[in-house]
């Protein structure tokens, strides 16, 4: 897999993809995790069903084949060559770019940097959620947070946070990702 | 195919004829326009329907030739309109057969904004809405699910309402609502009370009050003050016409608009006020009558609280229980002059009692006062000359009105409409009005416009309800801007500024999907700008209307709704029920009640237990629970007439369903109420009409009357009395020197709100939004006559073409709202190019108990433009593409 190097690309170039991902509210994490999953050059039959896959339990809006048109006239996907009759797709550096960029623990970073007040609220939610919970066992969980009633935010507000940052996803429960995992691990001393 | 084709100068003559009708008087009863000589084509039926472009439901005949729809013309029989109509119905044709209506269910391909549409069935539609909307409700919660309506044209108002509550999420809202009426409503039902009743709740004349008015050769009103209401644009055909003929016999009018309006041209008195300056001028009235003693006497004594002592500590009406061990705690107290002691006063009236309405006096040991006092203390400081300066007004012209209303012609009215309920002393407003009529007695005599007109709720009942008890306590307590503004409990409804930033900034939590059945809310709500920035954080948006507008382009389903001309609906017409008729069909169109009643029943089937409540008799009652059909919904609706049904019902229509003598009573607070034996007296806490308002603070530290549960407290209480608030952008401030002048909208007789902007008729009379500007102005800031100028506020910048003129008050200028459905394809979606909401303020502060922002009443500046904007029509030959391609008729779609 090729590694760009953010810096040679023009910025304008991934600011217009990362515009385009972010414009698609509720299909903006799959299609990060198809360019993730292009940095190999894939079939779009075999895109298809990896796109089915993530979203079974899922309603979104676009076709798979939608999905891929968004990120190839965004400049994240260029068809390569074809394959007895199958288009290949494969990630752009641009598209590379967006995925070093926009990674998980990138976001989950700029996420905690921008609230650091309410660090612990989302730990927490990442530890509860590692073992997957419905929204209303995490309304349980949380009730008693101080920090939660005084400024009368609901715990839907750090969930979906969460979720946009890639801390957790949403699998018929919420599930603390991989890159959430490593991210409690790592902010372990922090935990109160 | 040959093009359908319309006859243009019969289309522009009856227009002429509906503007003429509001200026030119009738003596002779009979109306003063023509009949309409249409010829009648053979093999045509003429259809009994109503229109439904605005609230006035005016009477129509429609010609329906092989299906298709090939004129309008009024109903003379309809009696609120006698056959007027205006432009907005007379274009029905137009916007029934328009080849951009939205024809059948459709799913966004590509992007956002990027207008790439795929066909759908109706129910894939429904199936993916509802999976989406349970994905939702599952991941963040069914509050983060928004719902939205619009007022005026949509007669079925609570759909959307019914089913958030079915669906048990807290939040909807319309741009109307705390914008529009709910301040009157709700401050009229804590002054006046609450009968169920449509007609004479209040006074608002385009919300079918001011009955008393049409009986113009019956008259005893000798004046009318129409406040903040222009009948001549806004009901050009009911209330304007009925202007027309009480003025012609004599009727006194007096107008208090910033804009020379046709009404101003005929009234006896013009008040050009300062917009958002309209509470202080009331309190300058109130003070003015008090002080001059032109109240009614004998009715503040007997039947209002204004004798009633208020502990000023604590706020509250003394009652018996608190002067007297085992007192009653429903008796209240006033201060007898004879013996010189507080005393209870049983319902309705001690003649043996001298109550004081003045004064200030210590029961046991705590300083109260008569609520006349109270209120005699707040007005104070608002003398004629303070009025004047505040107002931009004559104080001699002031005084005159106050003379014509309280002595000089009475009985009176002041009748007020929506300008007010638009800025945020809209709750103070109403309150103000009310009192005026009651300090007058102006209450359920003849010719007072606040009637208890036996309607039995018939023009208000027959239609969908909230089913209100479906949504939770705890869904409740958390419907954006619920604690601060708690007067939102009445209409069931959210704070739109609250949802804005909801959506925005994602808290208290954040919203996901936005059901949305109405036309271009980036041209009503204020701040467009604002809401398409929270609208990029959506997961899902429906727009459900007739044909697309700004807000479709953001939208990821278009649902096509039917045009009025395809509805059934039923009506009241004074004391007779009639019918909106559907007279055809087409496309796939539906009504929203079917589309909404699916939706839940999707829901259901998905796992919702509350959806599934939603169609369960039992559950639902009183209420009726949802129907497949609309055909079983309607027969339900009109099944409270002696178990009528739909087809009994439109056969029969128009009838009496009570005589107009019994409808049509008065004094009914004087009548024996048979349980008690007593006077039934009003329908508030003290059964009198109500100027201090102990139910206000009760309201905002409990939620009652309309919660059934105790709701945390607001941080301040709402006052019991009306204040002025000088407006956040005012001319008197720092903003006043960037933005010196003061805007204010209103209405037009050729649109309601922001449809039919798209129709080419309508768009040829007036292609453009006006800014109006009197010459002082233009003069200082270099604007010629017709000249496109910019017009820019705080939240940014639009276009209007200038109309100078001295009908415009110096200082304040006036824009109507406006789209540009031209532009629909182009970058801008059409809403940036006239749209006076770009420039309206949507931030704090609201009015504290409905939550008012700020659409009239705030500051801007102008200057000439350098060219049009781009991408608009003006000139005729432009709207051809508009113009009705006619379509077979097709079956109701039902799944």
């Amino acid at each position: 897999m090729e590694q760009a190097n953010v810096t040679d690309i023009p910025e304008a170039q991934v600011g217009m993809l990362l515009a385009k991902i972010a414009a698609e509210p509720d299909s903006r994490d799959i299609l990060y995790k198809t360019l993730v999953y292009c940095q190999e050059k894939r079939t779009t039959s075999d895109i298809e069903t990896q796109i089915r896959s993530w979203t079974v339990n899922r309603s979104i809006l676009h076709t798979p084949q939608s999905l891929m048109t968004i990120l190839t006239e965004g400049g994240g996907l260029q068809p390569v060559e074809s394959d007895e009759g199958q288009t290949i797709l494969h990630t752009t550096s641009v598209g590379n770019a967006v995925v070093i960029t926009a990674c998980p623990s990138n976001r989950l970073e700029a996420l905690f940097d921008s609230e650091p007040e309410y660090v612990q609220i989302y730990l927490r939610i990442l530890q509860e959620c590692v073992t997957p919970h419905t929204l209303s066992e995490m309304e349980d969980i949380m009730e008693g947070n101080e920090t939660m009633k005084k400024e009368n935010i609901l715990v839907s507000y750090f969930i979906s946070e969460l979720e946009e940052a890639g801390g957790i996803e949403w699998d018929i429960k919420w599930k603390t990702t991989q890159t959430g995992i490593d991210t409690l691990n790592m902010l372990k001393p922090l935990r109160s | 195919m040959e093009r359908f084709k319309l006859n243009r100068r019969d289309f522009l003559k009856a227009t002429a004829v509906a503007g003429t009708i509001v200026s030119v008087s009738s003596l002779t009863g009979t109306t003063l326009v023509p009949k309409a000589e249409a010829a009648t084509q053979p093999g045509t039926k003429i259809v009994r329907t109503q229109c439904r472009n605005c609230t006035a439901d005016c009477g129509v005949l429609a010609h329906v030739k092989d299906g298709r729809v090939i004129k309008i013309e009024g109903d003379p029989t309809f009696r609120r309109s006698e056959g007027a109509l205006c432009p907005k119905g007379l274009s029905g044709v137009q916007a029934l057969y328009h080849p951009n209506r939205n024809k059948y269910p459709m799913k966004r391909v590509g992007q956002r904004g990027e207008n790439k549409w795929k066909r759908i069935s109706w129910e894939q539609a429904i199936d993916e809405i509802a999976h989406k909307l349970m994905e939702i409700r599952a991941k963040y919660g069914a509050e983060a699910v928004m719902g939205s309506t619009g007022g005026g044209g949509n007669p079925n108002f609570y759909t959307v309402c019914r089913f958030m509550n079915s669906f048990d999420s807290p939040n909807w809202f319309e741009p109307g609502a705390a914008q529009c009426y709910m301040p009157r409503t709700l401050m009229y039902a804590h002054t006046y009370g609450l009968y169920g009743t449509l007609q004479g709740q209040n006074t608002s004349l385009g919300d079918s009050n001011g009955v008393e008015g049409y009986f113009y050769n019956d008259l005893t009103m000798k004046s009318m003050i129409l406040w903040a209401t222009a009948p001549s644009y806004s009901g050009p055909s009911q209330a304007g016409r009925m202007l027309a003929e009480i003025r012609a016999r004599g009727v006194k009018t007096v107008v208090i608009d910033p804009r020379f309006t046709p009404d101003a041209a005929k009234a006896d008195l013009w008040l050009p006020i300062r917009p958002g300056t309209d509470v202080a001028l009331g309190l300058a009235w109130i003070r003015y009558i008090l002080e001059h003693k032109l109240y009614d006497k004998d009715f503040v004594m007997k039947w209002t609280n204004m004798p009633y002592l208020v502990n000023t500590k604590t706020k509250y009406f003394l009652r018996e229980s608190d002067i007297k061990k085992g007192g009653d705690s429903n008796t209240y107290v006033v201060w007898d002059t004879k013996t010189k002691s507080a005393k209870a006063m049983p319902f309705p009236y001690d003649e043996q009692l001298s109550p004081a309405l003045e004064g200030s006096y210590k029961v046991n040991g705590v300083v109260c006062k008569p609520s006349f006092q109270l209120l005699k203390d707040r007005v104070e400081p608002w003398t004629l000359k303070k009025a004047g300066e505040t107002c931009w007004l004559d104080p001699k012209k002031i005084e005159e009105a106050i003379l014509i209303f309280a002595k000089n012609a009475t009985p009176s009215n002041v009748c007020l409409g929506v300008a007010t309920d638009q800025n945020p002393n809209s709750t103070q407003a109403a309150h103000m009005s009310a009192i005026l009529n009651i300090l007058v007695g102006s209450v359920e005599k003849p010719g007072a416009v606040l009637q208890r007109y036996d309607d039995k709720g018939v023009g208000g009942r027959m239609r969908s309800s909230k089913l209100r008890h479906l949504l939770s306590e705890k869904q409740l307590n958390k419907r954006l801007g619920l604690k601060e503004h708690k007067g939102m409990l009445q209409w069931w409804i959210a704070q739109p500024n609250a949802i804005l930033d909801a959506m925005t900034y994602g808290k208290p939590y954040k919203i996901k999907a936005w059901l949305e059945r109405s036309g271009n809310k980036l041209g009503t709500a204020a701040n467009s700008a604002a809401w398409v920035e929270g609208m990029k954080n959506l997961e899902l948006i429906v727009h459900f209307f007739m044909y697309p507008t700004s807000f479709t382009a953001y939208a990821d389903y278009v649902l096509p709704a039917v045009e009025w001309l395809e509805t059934d609906f039923p009506t009241a017409d004074f004391n007779a029920a009639t019918a909106r008729v559907a007279v055809t069909h087409t496309y796939e169109t539906v009504n929203e009640y079917w589309f909404f009643a699916q939706l839940a029943k999707r829901c259901a089937e998905l796992g919702h237990e509350n959806c599934k409540r939603a169609w369960d008799p039992k559950a639902c009652a009183p209420e009726p629970p949802y129907f497949d059909t609309m055909e079983k919904t309607l027969d339900n609706w009109v099944s409270m007439l002696d178990g009528m049904t739909w087809k009994e019902y439109k056969e029969k229509a128009p009838f009496e369903y009570v005589p107009m003598k019994e409808f049509r009573r008065f004094y009914v607070y004087k009548e024996t109420d048979p349980k008690t034996g007593k006077p039934k007296g009003f329908s508030t806490p003290s059964k009198k009409c109500e100027v201090y308002l102990e139910s206000m603070i009760e309201l905002g530290r409990t939620g009652k009357p309309y919660s059934p549960w105790d709701l945390p407290p607001v941080d301040v209480d709402y006052d019991a009395l009306p204040y002025y608030l000088e407006p956040d952008e005012s001319p008197n401030k720092a903003i006043g020197k960037k933005f010196p002048l003061v805007m204010s909208n209103g209405r037009l007789p050729y649109w309601h709100h922001t449809t039919l902007r798209n129709i080419p008729y309508l768009r040829e009379i007036k292609p453009y939004a006006e800014i109006w500007i009197n010459p002082v102005d233009a003069k200082k800031y270099g604007i010629s006559q017709g000249d496109w100028v910019v017009v820019e506020s705080a939240r940014g910048k639009t276009h209007a073409k200038a109309l100078v003129t001295e009908g415009e008050a110096i200082g304040c200028v006036y824009m109507e709202r406006f789209w540009n459905p031209e532009a629909l394809n182009t970058s801008t979606h059409g809403w940036k190019e006239m749209n006076v909401n770009v420039l309206s303020k949507n931030t704090a502060p609201f009015n504290d108990v409905v939550g008012t922002y700020t659409l009239r009443g705030y500051q801007v500046k102008v200057s000439k433009a350098p060219s049009a904007p781009k991408n608009i029509w003006t000139k005729p030959e432009q709207f051809e593409p508009w113009m009705p391609q006619e379509t077979d008729q097709t079956k109701i779609v039902e799944l």
